[in-house]
């Protein structure tokens, strides 16, 4: 009937009942180019003539609907120009319901009609968006099946669906979650780039933003769709060449507390609907194909020092998110809001209060000011149905004396039930933190063999300069060893709670403490490859900091740190050990935290391009690939390939300009691309045309 | 009154006002007044959703057409007077940026849609069935807006009672509200 649906690529989309009732008219010559395969019944030969008057036969059987429904539809159609006696209306009304009535699955799936031949657009030159993998082998452990069923509306679009999310690492054409898939592990199973080729990676286009502040940025594709921040704005680029298709322009309120720029890191996608976390504190659904917003939640105050910067996780109709602005006193949380509505469900405060497990870490109504900010996102392990989330260090940052006690769940890995948002463990690396030292750092879900049996655990770069391995199923720790130099630990206890070092506190006079508060890692995405069974981190090694503390009254939007650090030497006095400080990207093995091999990045003395000497190092996340290379950029703008069994550089180019967010891999038209943040910039790689042997 | 151009689709095509009927705007952020509509804007609804067949160009949050013009917003954006002649007397001519963009690769194959975007080389489009694409202008035999009439007349459609209420509808969408 009059439904049109101009296939351009043959697997990309479902069609959308509903919506596609109108281009009728324009499109019959189509007609005779569309594919279909009716199942046998008494009307099928009307539908066939009828409907295709006017347009392909895969918007009918795309579609299911009742009898009333196929009825108004039919009706429609006929009153929109369709030809037929009112015995051949009724027939087809009949047949449609009888073989897509709502409760049939068909006999003729869109999706098995789409798969024949040649569409329009693939021999009109449309960039297909969904393709096989180049070279597709892998050998990684299938995810399990289970039942995992969103309580999707029929009626809203299902491009990108929770079982699509879920079972991410199977289409790595796309990376459809900040960090790839929920398991995080920034690993792609794109292997067209392999060594022996990258020395033909070249540049194949450059979206250049409109935008001042520092720009952290990891962006989402989804069928061929690169969606991106622009600060808090959204745009959607065509993957292949860069070209927008539409922005989607955010102003962020003007009363936000903001220690670190106006930094959105990244989306979330669920259905067509995008989700953007402001950094004003507003939740935002918005409409993937055309950029129009759906609906804006307000999540928590802006003048109390709250703010959102981390990228929301979908998990089925849950959108997740954290808040940040730890250095306001904030009590941080992470929250779920429902995808269609943007209705709150639960909320998980990340500070003990009254009634939860560890309230007797905290004293008085410290608590409610006692930071726990959540700004990079987290993980999600299907099996348990556990959300795995890093929370920040408690506040105010460096005066632990106005915070007595653990302050539980500052400083921890937490495992929440994902409908819940009920605690189920939580394991805290550093209780009562002092250092400014977060553990948002995004925990990666393997299993792996552990003294003789397989085992769930995640493996954890902590800012405090330790590699963890904990049981995920249950919080168990079961291995911490420092990747990079420190001072603060003389071990664990067989809980693996941390034993201090004399006088690890900070003081009023300053204490020397290793790494520093930037951490021996920060907000830099690690990487797990299951081919080299390595764990990846870009590790800041040999920095140090004078940690400072002084009495703070808290008042409500102000900063709350309790004073701050001290760079030996002084902050602008470049002493000769900081030629020992240095960013590398190293190796473990995540069996006994050894370290494999290391490549040296950047330095921490180079020259600053404002002027003066950086002093401050750090890098990109990481990227590892099904053909062994490792992607990674640091601050001095040198974007690298290293072969990630050893570490020997296989590429190399310089961006002018520091990369501070995850690489990310992706393919177009079975062509694998590369992209990464440099500046204010994004900027995607491949091969040069014909160079994939 | 004019009738509809032969082709007899009634919202295909809009004209640069472009208000039409159209959809189940079921979410309660579009409209400020949702959920505590007035019997005139419920009924506008229904005819919103119901007899006008809005949907089948328009579009409200996230539910309709996305060939039309997006009237999740309207009700800030137009007065009354402008909604009463959208729908009584529209403008025969239609902006671009509502016009639907039609294109026939080389081998004849065509693809309706919005141009979104275009350079020398490639065209980028919200596909009628809603896909973003991108196209090489080299692989395609034609590319232009079509000529496409432009939004039906509703006087003739809509009682003079269905299309006040209609309109006391289509104001009381204003976009996206702040939760």
């Amino acid at each position: 009937m009059g439904i049109l649906n101009l296939s351009i690529n043959s697997k990309e989309h479902s069609i959308r009942p509903g919506l596609a009732l109108l281009a009728t008219i324009v499109l019959a010559p189509l007609a005779q180019s569309q594919q279909s395969d009716l199942p046998d019944g008494q009307g099928k030969e009307v539908v066939q003539r009828m409907c295709t008057q006017c347009h392909s036969l895969s918007v009918v059987t795309g579609q299911r609907m009742s009898r009333e429904h196929w009825a108004a539809q039919v009706e429609d159609m006929v009153s929109r120009g369709a030809k037929g006696s009112r015995a051949d209306v009724d027939l087809v009304i009949q047949y449609l319901s009888a073989f897509y009535g709502s409760t049939t699955t068909g006999t003729n799936s869109s999706a098995g009609e789409q798969s024949k031949g040649s569409s329009a657009a693939t021999t009109a030159g449309v960039i297909p968006r969904n393709e096989s993998v180049p070279g597709g082998q892998h050998s990684e452990p299938e995810e399990k099946k289970g039942q995992f069923v969103s309580h999707r509306d029929p009626v809203h679009p299902t491009d990108v669906t929770p079982e699509r999310i879920l079972g991410a690492d199977k289409e790595p054409q796309n990376w459809l979650t900040f960090n790839g898939t929920y398991r995080s592990n920034h690993y792609t199973r794109l292997n067209q780039i392999t060594a022996k080729n990258v020395k033909n990676l070249e540049l194949k286009w450059v979206f250049q933003t409109h935008w001042l502040d520092p720009y952290e940025a990891t962006p989402i594709v989804a069928d061929g769709v690169l969606y991106t921040t622009q600060g808090n704005d959204v745009v959607a680029l065509d993957a292949e060449s860069g070209r927008m298709y539409w922005i989607y322009r955010y102003t962020p309120a003007a009363d936000s507390r903001l220690c670190c720029g106006r930094i959105t890191r990244g989306l979330a996608i669920h259905g067509s609907t995008l989700y953007l976390a402001a950094v004003d504190a507003h939740l935002v659904a918005i409409d993937a194909h055309t950029g129009n917003p759906l609906w804006d939640t307000h999540v928590a105050r802006t003048q109390s020092g709250y703010t959102m910067t981390g990228a929301p996780l979908v998990v089925r109709d849950h959108v997740i998110i954290g808040v940040a602005g730890g250095e306001y006193g904030i009590r941080g949380f992470i929250a779920s809001y429902n995808a269609y509505s943007g209705m709150l469900e639960w909320k998980f405060y990340t500070t003990a209060g009254p009634g939860d497990p560890g309230s007797s870490s905290w004293q008085g109504d410290t608590y409610k000011i006692g930071g726990g900010s959540v700004w990079l996102t987290g993980s999600y392990d299907f099996e348990t149905n556990l959300l795995i989330w890093g929370v920040g260090n408690a506040g105010p940052d460096y005066n632990g004396d106005q915070r007595p006690g653990d302050n539980l769940y500052t400083s921890s890995m937490v495992a929440l039930d994902a409908d819940t948002g009920k605690l189920k463990w939580y394991y805290q690396a550093n209780p009562h933190n002092e250092f400014d030292w977060d553990a948002v750092q995004t925990p990666l879900l393997v299993d792996m063999q552990w003294h003789g049996q397989l085992r769930k655990v995640l493996l954890w770069a902590n800012r405090n300069g330790f590699f963890y391995v904990i049981d995920r199923t249950t919080g168990k720790f079961l291995l911490g060893t420092a990747f990079v130099k420190q001072n603060w630990n003389a071990g664990f206890d067989t809980d693996g709670r941390p034993i201090m070092t004399p006088n690890s506190k900070s003081s009023e006079e300053g204490t020397l403490i290793f790494p520093d508060n930037q951490g021996g890692t920060n907000w830099f995405g690690t990487s797990y490859s299951p081919r080299t069974g390595f764990f990846y981190i870009s590790a800041r090694e040999g920095y140090s900091t004078l940690f400072v503390k002084a009495p703070q009254r808290y008042t409500e939007g102000e900063r709350y740190d309790g004073r701050g650090r001290r760079r030996p030497g002084g902050f602008n006095n470049v002493v000769g050990s900081d030629m020992d400080k240095f960013l590398a990207i190293r190796a473990l093995d995540p069996k006994t935290g050894d370290r494999k091999w290391q490549y040296i990045l950047n330095s921490g003395l180079s020259l600053n391009p404002f002027g003066g000497w950086q002093t401050n190092a750090g890098a990109s996340g990481i990227l590892t690939t099904a053909s062994d290379l490792l992607f990674v950029g640091g601050r001095e703008g040198n974007l690298v390939v290293l072969d990630a069994r050893n570490g020997k550089e296989l590429w190399q180019r310089q961006l002018g300009a520091p990369m501070l967010m995850d690489p990310i891999s992706y393919s177009v038209n079975g062509k694998q691309f590369f992209a990464i943040d440099a500046g204010l910039a994004i900027y995607v790689f491949g091969l040069s045309d014909g160079a994939t042997e | 009154m004019r009738q509809p151009s032969s082709v007899g689709i009634t919202c295909l095509l809009m004209s640069a006002l472009t208000f039409a009927c159209g959809t189940i705007p079921s979410h309660p952020a579009v409209s400020a007044e949702a959920g505590q509509l007035s019997d005139k804007t419920t009924s506008g609804k229904t005819i919103f959703d119901g007899k006008g067949k809005c949907l089948s160009c328009h579009r409200v949050a996230d539910h309709g057409s996305y060939m039309g013009p997006d009237l999740s917003a309207i009700g800030a954006n137009r007065t009354p007077q402008e909604l009463q002649k959208a729908l009584e007397a529209p403008s025969p001519q239609v902006s671009p940026q509502n016009q639907l963009y039609r294109v026939v690769g080389n081998d004849g194959k065509i693809i309706t849609g919005r141009l979104l975007n275009q350079d020398t080389n490639t065209i980028q489009m919200l596909t009628a069935d809603a896909r973003l694409v991108s196209l090489k202008k080299a692989n395609l035999r034609s590319f232009n807006f079509t000529n496409t009439p432009p939004m039906p007349y509703y006087s003739d459609k809509l009682t003079v009672a269905e299309r006040t209420d209609l309109i006391a509808y289509l104001l009381s969408l204003r976009g996206v509200v702040r939760q």
